[in-house]
């Protein structure tokens, strides 16, 4: 799965995520992608399954682009423990999402089954996106 | 080099309240500038400049603008803003070139053909998909082709032999090779 090689800072704060997506909001390496309309954060367990989705539908033809990366750590307190005595373990990464962000990204398969692949990779993300073609956005 | 023709009409209004309105009526807010001094503020149809940047926003293409009341000038599509969320048009700049000066494109390469090397399992590799190529804008080709059918294992094709029109000049480095049939990996 996903997640940064070296970090600057092990633990950083949640932050609130506002506006939208400029950087990475239209189509730059396929023809066909995936992109959020909502805000939202993806874990590198998400973007890993949708990978898998995305790559099982179009059994390995073409090629996929992952547009985003889960550089951010979120931690965890462990059960049954007391608030306080600090901040807990950082337990996994997530990639921060903006709406109008470009997620995935399909070249060189039929448009028909890239189209279809999207569609089942959203199905494992946990907000609202849609599927936008080179064809029809600037 | 592309031609489109394209009529729009000299906007007034500034500012986001107005253009705001403007983009519910089904106009899209454009500036043209270049030549001359100052930037000239216009208005064009959101559907047929949708439309008609689909197809050509991506290319070289020269467009003749027809403005009501100033007459016709040549223009670039310069810069194209998009909602990001709803992925509809916010505002184009267009800036008015004379077709007469030589300037400078970056044109799309072509390969084509199936090379004698790769019968024999060679593997075709390519280096350069676009070149640099300095001319009046109207001799400037849409795509530069080039026949990869002569091509044997270890053969290569450099940038300078690309196949160019009378009066283009190539910017690119000459030397660079653009493709190459290479020997298959062991």
């Amino acid at each position: 799965m996903l997640s940064p090689k070296k970090v600057k800072h092990r633990k950083v704060f949640k932050g609130r995520s506002t506006g939208t997506a400029y950087r990475g909001s239209s189509i730059a390496f396929g023809t066909v992608g995936l992109k959020a309309i909502e805000n939202g954060k993806l874990t590198s367990q998400q973007i890993e399954a949708a990978r898998i989705a995305i790559n099982r539908k179009i059994k390995r033809g073409g090629q996929v682009w992952i547009r985003i990366f889960p550089d951010k750590p979120v931690t965890k307190k462990p059960a049954e423990t007391r608030m306080g005595k600090g901040k807990g373990s950082p337990e996994y990464w997530v990639a921060p999402i903006k709406p109008g962000r470009i997620l995935y990204e399909i070249a060189g398969v039929d448009e028909k089954l890239a189209i279809r692949a999207l569609e089942l990779a959203a199905a494992k993300l946990p907000f609202p996106t849609k599927v936008v073609t080179r064809r029809t956005t600037l | 080099m592309f031609q489109v023709e394209m009529s729009a009409s000299v906007r007034k209004e500034t500012g986001k309240g107005a253009m705001r309105k403007l983009r519910s009526a089904g106009q899209t807010p454009a500036v043209v500038y270049g030549i001359g001094d100052g930037a000239l503020a216009l208005q064009l149809d959101t559907k047929t400049l949708m439309k008609q940047l689909l197809e050509y926003a991506r290319k070289n293409t020269v467009v003749t603008m027809k403005i009501e009341g100033e007459g016709d000038k040549n223009v670039l599509i310069k810069e194209v803003q998009t909602d990001p969320i709803k992925d509809t048009l916010v505002h184009a700049d267009f800036q008015e070139i004379d077709i007469e000066m030589e300037r400078q494109f970056t044109v799309p390469v072509e390969y084509v053909g199936k090379a004698k090397g790769i019968d024999l399992g060679g593997e075709k590799t390519i280096y350069v998909n676009t070149i640099v190529l300095k001319a009046k804008p109207l001799d400037i080709p849409n795509v530069c082709t080039v026949d990869i059918k002569p091509l044997a294992i270890g053969d290569s094709f450099k940038v300078g032999e690309i196949p160019l029109p009378e009066n283009v000049t190539l910017v690119s480095n000459p030397k660079k090779e653009c493709v190459a049939i290479l020997a298959p990996a062991k």
